[in-house]
């Protein structure tokens, strides 16, 4: 029966406006909670005698169930795995309870580890029995909630949001004080202790619940007073009592009167600890299961187009990177064939080499026509006599072609000998003045040799 | 097909198709660093085939240079030695043809001069590259000769290429 899917778990994050619906003997009161801009926004509704709030699309109804109707217990399994855990949550609650458990529905809430190494969790349950009665309450009221949340819960969390504890370990008492009910929740710092409800309404009785929970040896104790009831005669006499007995600092609630149902209206619009849903299984309400299943045909179509895409993407870029290689292997081929006057076979770096080969082949047969183009040795020629001229030089021998000289004769000076080695030089040959050699006239003779210079 | 069961099975579909997607991914990223290599050795390779087509295509360029010249062919030495260098003797022997390539071929010439003017052997030499086609020289060894200043021997080897058809 506690099969339980997202969008049942307290918070209905599709809705924009919730109505949050106490249950009381005069009537019944109203708080309209709607999200603006990040924060929630509360409307207390008095008078509510025949509600209609319109069950349009981003609204939903929160009820709750009393500590009569359910119960609240903290569970440890001893196992630090939570998974493992939680498959072992519902046999321990089972032998808990007074009751069989497939006749409740129930939620294990705030699963952590537990002091002694396993994990312990909070498990809310209620006999279906009297989730069916809360509701038919509901409905004979006009109303028809969504969601169906639990009164201490929901105390207890909206207490916490209106007045954060001052410290971690602060003990703190929430009491609903109705017309003709009580509600008494205990807790330290965050954590809920437990709720119980209280025939006899407000009294001192109310302290041995506590002595369940605390040590009560002077420690300071804030008690938190809310609900429809909180100006009943006598109250303000039984916090003088408390306070002055129990070391207890006592206040009210802004808008007491009003403060369950804002704590039901507010927790269905907003995500927090210890959101639970209790209208499950068969109860579930006609418009959360259509939403449930709306969900899941979504989750399930955005699993299948994520997979499409993911496919999409990896066929995509294979195709791109295969087209790549097939562009950058025709180009290669094409250039390849174009260098080479037969059909050419080999691939790769063998086609290189047959491409290679052919071209110096064809340099080969190309190096007379190429030297055509290259710089005149006639050129060179008369520069040199022009030079020869200007040195009064003496050439005895010369021997010039594109690659090599070598030249011997006499020279005024060794400078003009210099100069001519550097007129080789210049034009590409590794010149070197071989010999100079003073002559008897005061000449000088040299041999110059050289051959091309390296690239 | 209910809803519920048919949201079931789109999301099993949906859940195969991601593993499969996962599946091709994983795949996608094992051969992503030799699928790279492979297309940057590939570039690599065109790249090396496009220098090689450069060179080609500078060979390409200068037989389309001589192509106008298909026709044409150098004048004789003798004639050209006669022109610069009249009167003085000279031993012109041209060496076997050589096949070049796309039809045409080399020509080379040995010319032996003794005894001549260095200025008229060089009008010689320049009055043969203006040949169109030209003759070009080679190589030349130049030997001045010891009792008559200006005048030596000189070894010429000219070169012109020639088309055959």
């Amino acid at each position: 029966m506690g099969g339980t899917v997202s969008v049942t778990r307290g918070a209905a994050s599709w809705a924009r406006v919730s109505y949050g619906v106490d249950l009381t003997s005069r009537g019944v009161l109203v708080v309209r909670a709607e999200r603006r801009r990040g924060s929630i926004v509360y409307t207390s509704i008095s008078n509510v005698e025949a509600p209609s709030p319109p069950p349009a699309e981003g609204t939903v109804i929160a009820g709750a169930l009393t500590p009569t109707d359910s119960v609240i217990h903290r569970i440890r399994a001893p196992f630090a795995a939570a998974r493992k855990a939680r498959r072992v949550f519902p046999a321990l609650l089972d032998i808990e309870l007074p009751f069989p458990l497939e006749d409740c529905v129930h939620e294990f809430l705030d699963p952590r580890p537990s002091a002694d190494g396993g994990t312990e969790t909070l498990a809310v349950v209620a006999r279906s029995d009297s989730v069916s009665k809360r509701l038919a309450a509901y409905q004979a009221a006009s109303w028809d909630p969504e969601l169906l949340d639990v009164e201490g819960l929901a105390l207890w969390t909206h207490s916490l949001e209106e007045a954060p504890p001052a410290t971690n370990v602060e003990s703190r008492v929430v009491v609903y004080v109705g017309h003709d009910r009580c509600v008494l929740v205990v807790g330290r710092g965050r954590d809920i202790l437990g709720a119980h409800a209280l025939r006899a309404g407000p009294s001192m009785d109310m302290t041995r619940y506590l002595r369940a929970y605390f040590e009560l040896n002077g420690e300071s104790i804030r008690w938190w007073w809310c609900g429809p009831g909180v100006d009943r005669e006598g109250l303000r006499d039984l916090s003088a009592e408390l306070t002055s007995t129990w070391n207890a600092r006592c206040e009210t609630h802004n808008d007491a009167g009003y403060f369950l149902p804002r704590a039901l209206a507010g927790r269905a619009l907003s995500g927090g600890p210890l959101r639970c849903n209790l209208r499950v299984g068969d109860l579930t309400h006609a418009t959360v299961a259509n939403r449930s299943r709306q969900y899941a045909v979504s989750g399930a179509v955005a699993c299948l187009v994520a997979g499409l895409l993911l496919c999409a993407v990896n066929i995509g870029w294979r195709l791109v990177v295969s087209g790549r290689e097939a562009t950058l292997a025709r180009r290669f081929q094409d250039t390849a064939q174009s260098l080479v006057s037969y059909p050419l076979r080999a691939r790769g770096s063998a086609a290189i080499e047959q491409v290679r080969r052919a071209l110096g082949k064809r340099r080969v047969g190309m190096q007379t026509i190429a030297r055509l183009f290259e710089p005149s040795l006639a050129t060179t020629l008369t520069e040199f006599a022009a030079q020869a001229g200007e040195g009064k030089l003496h050439c005895e021998v010369i021997a010039l072609d594109n690659r090599s000289v070598a030249l011997t004769g006499s020279a005024g000076s060794r400078e003009a000998c210099v100069q001519m080695v550097d007129f080789f030089r210049a034009r590409g040959y590794d010149a070197d003045l071989r010999q100079d050699k003073r002559l008897g006239d005061g000449r000088v003779r040299f041999v110059i040799a050289g051959s091309e210079q390296a690239p | 097909m209910n809803e519920g069961s048919k949201a079931r099975t789109i999301g099993m579909v949906g859940v195969v198709m991601c593993l499969v997607g996962i599946a091709l991914s994983v795949d996608m990223l094992r051969t992503f660093r030799s699928r790279v290599d492979r297309m940057q050795q590939k570039a690599q390779q065109v790249g090396e085939l496009h220098r090689l087509r450069a060179q080609a295509a500078e060979m390409d360029g200068m037989l389309r240079a001589v192509e106008p010249y298909a026709g044409s062919s150098a004048g004789s030495l003798e004639t050209l030695k006669d022109e610069a260098l009249p009167g003085e003797a000279a031993e012109v022997r041209e060496r076997e043809r050589v096949t070049l390539t796309a039809g045409w071929t080399g020509r080379q010439a040995d010319v032996q001069l003794k005894n001549v003017p260095i200025k008229g052997l060089m009008r010689f030499i320049r009055m043969a590259e203006e040949q169109r086609l030209p003759w070009r020289l080679r190589s030349c060894t130049i030997r001045a000769a010891s009792d008559r200043r200006g005048t030596g021997d000189a070894t010429l080897v000219m070169e012109t290429i020639q088309r055959v058809n």
